[in-house]
């Protein structure tokens, strides 16, 4: 149409509408005249904006928004990114549960799946921490067969699982109506119960394992998906729809269904595709333990083998009646093929008596191995489901095709890797902190990560793997109670090889001909010892050579010996002949440089050296077994190496710390892989755990590395009734109160914990009520030790971040942040009038007390001797603290006047833990924690004299830090802090 | 996300009439919008009604944070922001409506199932169509629908947007109605 035309019809219908409908005949026909055309158009106009009615008087957006929010979410289209860091490739999938995206990990450039969650569940606050908390408890599985859970994200309110990428299908898929080829299906079936054995180990059951959450990679590997999500998602749904019913009533003709069959459909508030797949005691509501896992495992093997479901049923509650009450069809009957063993293990899985079932994942897939032992399979391995998987139209894997398995997660968590060494040592203390999660530029590894826990006690200090890969070498122990043993690790058996006595091991290290194993003596209060040599099937030790710090290491020959000496204000890098000939310092460095004492490492070809040097950044360096300069090896530099150790080929070292590269949330110490040619740093590892140690066997194919893993809840106990402690963590997993916590005057608690990605200070009611979090840690600085005088007004706590290290204070509720320090200071104490904060600081090689007024200024220093942990007395005139008196001496706990000066009182005093010492509150006793064998208890000392008394009873679980209240309670951060020796394989 | 000066600059030459400044505009306001959008979702709960003002309103003061951007932005941006409302919820029809085809077998949630109606992705589909026609005899009109029905503006702000009097934007309003109903009835 024209402009001239338009306007034309606008002007008279504009003025045609403005008139009473009785007059527009004749306006009509006056101002048309004989366009008839025109006319038409007009009436026809008029005649609409008749009958429009409400058209368009809503809004598009209420027209359909209950749609947009019905459906819980918009689509992120391709490129979008999320979070700063996801960006989005496509849509995967829409799942009952939520959307599901293949997204690009921007920081650690790999491929990752999002998995989306439904709104009702993510806006419900105790299904999202429950949520939280599971992904937690999953990503720490770090299991080959265990899709892996890297982190938890939120964008836009809307919550998202992070987890690795896998190319396949779900089990679902290649299971539509048709049986698994058998050794298909013994292979995938076996990977499973190995994948569900290393969950249940710890603790997580599934819940819902069905065809749908099994997924098999283009490799022909199983995977397990969705652990531990279940039961959030049935609770999280449950709890938003409380009218919803019971789950077990639902019924699929109830839920209009869009496609496939009823009971396939995953609905977060029907979970009508579990109800095919649930157990008995599922059904019945019982408590759930591991063996839901084994019925739901056998129901998948049935239909697997069967190509049908075991149980079947139009509604779910005739599915359920049927699970309850008959048993299914004999799976030979419907495969003739299925070997008669096969159907005995089924069965056994299907025991509707979970007492009569398998009891364990691991007793399943010894049966299913020995199995395909014996089945002399005619067929050529897992070629059946290759060659469905082509049928399927996957292209075959490019490369690396299950390469984003990298086990674990990246998410936060940490452990502070604090060099406190036992015993109020006197070196400067390397207080290393918690530490920016790192990167890496390197494509994701080529293949799953294979982890194998090889010891059990948790008390593993020092570890080592023989050159040629069969045996471990290991020292457990608290300081005082180390032993040295061996681990043939074909047989799984342990032999002790030596102890040492009130000593402890500072390194540990095979000789490259496997026949001794070497290990460094250090005995209390001292800054280096001795190397020892003891045969490698036990015998007597022997001392080679004296004043080593740390661990040696030896040339690949086995000729020369290398480790650092450290003496006052001098680093050397040091080799010699094992019989102490022919030392030679290589290198020197005076403070503030220094050699990192935690290990040095030699290149498998003995030229060169691998050091961690302070200059004053921390990094890595080469230098000439020759002697000479030391050459940066990476420009990357690290908050701490734990360890580090030369891969065979001598271009790559392996190193486990906490580089400053990245970004992002907490981080563990971690392995990486680190390029001697470009200086590239890549991640090897991630997950909740840090790594304390890496070793290589000769052939670089077996890691050893020690894993540890905090376990901590925050609780509150009364003296005496250590059984009616009440816990007040939401799980173990946040570190809850491990890193401080302290009491306010109002009886709140404040603590530390990493519940929201980052360690953070939180406030929570004595009862649990109102968990608060106070501050904000975006900057991902680690933070410590929080203290609260007992007036209140302000809280008092280190900051470890390397820009703003020092003590900060701010209010009680998180606002008005003040940096009172700017240096290593530890254990601030607020002094009852709350003017000043009295901490501890490395200050001329050893650690003395000082004091800062609370308003800010200058800080003093209150001891010449060394002197740690302080509190101050109720009234306010004396200060506990641990006590060196001398060098080589023991820790006591002294009294000292407020004001300074020489000790008032020395009293003994174990040293078990590194928390603070608080008063009670009467002010007559001074308490500490005494952790003995791994149990932990508070202990006081009266001031007044006489022997120290336990104050608590507890009889399991360590405490990490504690407080009183001033009507006499304690707030405990109790648990396990537990190290273990793991070996990683198939890494390269 | 853009920096609040930049909007304020693609803004200002928006409003001189700088057509590659609203072509830079539009997808820092899009995302914007579906960010809202999706925050609103994850906040509200799910049988509140989407409010596309609110939505348009807080798009602005996020994007114009930090900045005190004269009234003329403000209305310059929701010229822009209806535009993209229309944009959003049409892609979502459209998306909704081909998904509700469903390819071979293709599972759709439940939800989304139930409370959109393919009449009503139909409808909104047929609009949209409409408009695009309507556009090309009469601009104004065009706008005027877009910040009336898809970012909920009064016709006061619109008024102001488009500088003439809420009479005009009334007058114009009735009839680009009665023109989409009539092409829509069709």
């Amino acid at each position: 149409m024209d402009r001239h035309r338009w306007e034309q019809i606008k002007s008279v219908f504009e003025e045609a509408q403005e008139l009473k409908p009785d007059s527009r005949a004749s306006f009509l026909t006056q101002a048309c005249g004989d366009d008839a055309a025109l006319r038409s158009e007009v009436e026809a106009l008029l005649d609409h904006d008749r009958r429009a009615g409400s058209f368009l008087d809503g809004n598009a957006a209420a027209e359909i928004g209950v749609a947009m929010a019905g459906a819980g979410h918009l689509a992120f289209s391709p490129g979008e990114v999320l979070s700063g860091r996801f960006r989005i490739v496509q849509l995967l999938g829409r799942g009952g549960m939520g959307d599901v995206y293949e997204a690009e990990d921007l920081e650690l450039d790999r491929l990752v799946a999002l998995k989306f969650l439904p709104h009702d569940l993510a806006r419900h606050p105790l299904a999202l921490t429950r949520l939280k908390r599971e992904a937690r408890a999953a990503s720490a599985l770090n299991h080959p067969n265990i899709c892996t859970v890297y982190d938890i994200g939120e964008h836009d309110g809307q919550i998202f699982i992070v987890m690795e990428y896998l190319e396949g299908k779900t089990l679902r898929h290649y299971l539509k109506g048709q049986a698994l080829p058998l050794d298909t299906l013994l292979g995938l079936s076996i990977e499973l119960a190995d994948g569900l054995d290393a969950a249940h180990s710890k603790g997580i059951i599934h819940r819902d394992l069905k065809p749908e959450n099994i997924f098999a990679t283009t490799r022909g590997h199983a995977k397990i998906l969705d652990f531990g999500l279940a039961k959030l998602t049935q609770e999280g749904a449950r709890s938003a729809r409380p009218l919803n019913g019971a789950e077990r009533s639902a019924d699929p003709r109830d839920v209009p269904t869009v496609s496939v069959d009823a009971a396939r459909l995953t609905h977060p508030g029907a979970i009508m595709g579990t109800a095919a797949y649930m157990s008995p005691e599922q059904i019945r509501g019982d408590v759930l333990d591991v063996r839901t896992d084994l019925f739901s495992f056998g129901l998948v093997l049935y239909e697997a083998v069967t190509g049908r479901q075991a149980f079947s049923g139009s509604t779910a509650a005739v599915i359920h009646d049927v699970i309850l009450n008959r048993l299914p069809t004999s799976a030979l009957d419907l495969n003739p093929h299925c070997p008669p063993e096969l159907e005995r293990i089924i069965n056994k899985a299907l025991e509707k008596d979970r007492d009569l079932r398998y009891q364990h994942a691991s007793d399943i897939r010894a049966d299913l191995k020995r199995l395909r032992r014996d089945t002399d399979s005619k067929r050529a391995g897992a070629a059946g489901l290759y060659r469905q998987i082509e049928n399927g139209g996957v292209k075959p894997p490019l490369q690396n095709s299950d390469s984003q398995m990298i086990a674990g997660l990246l998410t936060r968590h940490k452990k502070a890797m604090m060099a406190l060494m036992a015993g109020g040592v006197v070196i400067v203390a390397a207080l290393l902190y918690y530490l920016f999660r790192t990167a890496s530029h390197a494509p994701a590894p080529p293949a799953a990560l294979e982890f194998t826990r090889v010891t059990g006690s948790g008390d593993v200090q020092q570890a080592d793997i023989s050159p040629d890969g069969k045996y471990v070498a290991y020292v457990r122990g608290l300081a005082g109670q180390q032993s040295v043993w061996l681990k043939q690790l074909a047989t799984d058996s342990d032999v002790q090889i030596a102890t040492l006595g009130d000593d402890t091991c500072a390194g540990l290290a095979f000789s490259p001909d496997g026949d001794y194993v070497y290990f460094v003596r250090e005995p209390p209060q001292k800054p280096s010892g001795d190397l020892y040599q003891v045969p490698f099937l036990g015998g007597t030790p022997r001392k080679m050579l004296a004043g080593i710090s740390g661990p040696p290491a030896f040339s690949s020959g086995g000729q020369r010996i290398a480790f650092v000496r450290i003496t006052a204000g001098e680093s050397s890098l040091v080799t010699t002949s094992l019989d102490g000939s022919g030392e030679r310092v290589l290198a020197s460095y005076k403070e503030p440089e220094e050699i990192d004492s935690g290990r040095v490492a030699w290149s498998t070809d003995g030229k060169t050296l691998a050091i961690a040097l302070y200059t004053p950044q921390l990094k890595l360096a080469t230098i000439s077994a020759e002697g000479g300069k030391a050459r940066p090896a990476s420009g990357v530099p690290w908050y701490a190496v734990a360890d580090l150790t030369w891969l065979p080929g001598s271009r790559h070292l392996f190193v486990a710390g906490n580089p400053q590269v990245g970004s992002g949330s907490y981080a563990t110490s971690q392995l990486y892989e680190v390029s001697l040619e470009g200086g590239e740093v890549r991640q090897i590892t991630h997950g909740l755990s840090s790594y304390k140690k890496v070793r290589a066997s000769t052939d670089g194919k077996t890691l050893l590395a020690l894993q540890e893993q905090i376990l901590a809840t925050l609780q509150v106990a009364t003296p005496g009734k250590e059984s009616e402690s009440r816990t007040l963590s939401a799980g173990n997993q946040d570190h809850d109160g491990y890193e401080g916590l302290a009491w306010t005057p109002d009886g709140k608690i404040i603590y530390l914990s990493v519940h929201s990605g980052r360690v953070d200070i939180w406030e929570v009611g004595a009862d649990g009520s109102n968990p608060r979090r106070l501050t904000n840690n975006d900057a991902y600085a680690g933070l410590f030790m929080p203290a609260v005088s007992f007036r209140g007004g302000f809280i008092a706590f280190i900051r470890g971040d390397r820009s703003e290290i020092g003590i900060w204070r701010m209010d009680m509720d998180g606002g008005s942040l003040k940096q009172l320090t700017q240096d290593s200071d530890w254990s601030p104490a607020v002094s009852p009038d709350g003017r000043w904060v009295i901490f501890f600081r490395a200050e001329g090689g050893k650690w003395v007390l000082m004091k800062v007024p609370s308003e800010g200024g200058p800080a003093t220093q209150l001891t010449d001797y060394t002197a740690a942990y302080p509190s101050i007395s109720p009234d306010g005139k004396w200060i506990a603290c641990r006590y060196v008196p001398g060098r080589n001496e023991a820790t006591s706990l002294a009294l000292v006047p407020f004001g300074g000066g020489q000790p008032a009182k020395v009293f003994p005093m174990p040293v078990t833990s590194h928390a603070p010492i608080p008063w009670t509150p009467d002010g007559h006793a001074i308490s500490y924690i005494n952790n003995v064998n791994g149990v932990g208890n508070v202990w006081e000392q009266p001031v007044e004299g006489g022997a120290p008394r336990p104050v608590t009873h507890f009889t399991s679980d360590r405490i990490f830090r504690f407080d009183w209240s001033r009507d006499g309670r304690l707030a405990l951060s109790r648990g396990t802090d537990q190290t273990d020796a793991v070996l990683i394989k198939n890494y390269q | 996300m853009a920096e609040a000066s930049e909007i304020t600059q693609l803004l200002a030459r928006f409003r001189l009439g700088d057509r590659e400044a609203e072509s830079r505009l539009l997808p820092l306001v899009y995302g914007e919008l579906r960010r809202q959008a999706r925050a609103c979702l994850a906040r509200e709960r799910s049988d509140h009604t989407l409010s596309p003002t609110a939505l348009v309103h807080e798009a602005f003061l996020r994007l114009a944070e930090g900045g005190q951007p004269a009234w003329q932005d403000r209305a310059h941006f929701f010229a822009v922001a209806s535009r993209l409302m229309r944009q959003i919820l049409v892609d979502y029809a459209r998306r909704h409506h081909a998904a509700k085809r469903g390819r071979s077998g293709e599972r759709i949630p439940l939800e989304e199932a139930f409370a959109f109606s393919n009449e009503k992705a139909a409808g909104l589909l047929a609009l949209d169509d409409a408009l695009g026609r309507l556009a090309q005899n009469d601009e104004r009109q065009c706008r005027i629908v877009e910040m009336k029905f898809f970012a909920g503006l009064s016709v006061d702000e619109i008024a102001e947007v488009l500088r003439v009097s809420p009479r005009t934007v009334k007058r114009e309003w009735t009839m680009a109605r009665a023109w989409l109903h009539k092409a829509i009835s069709r």
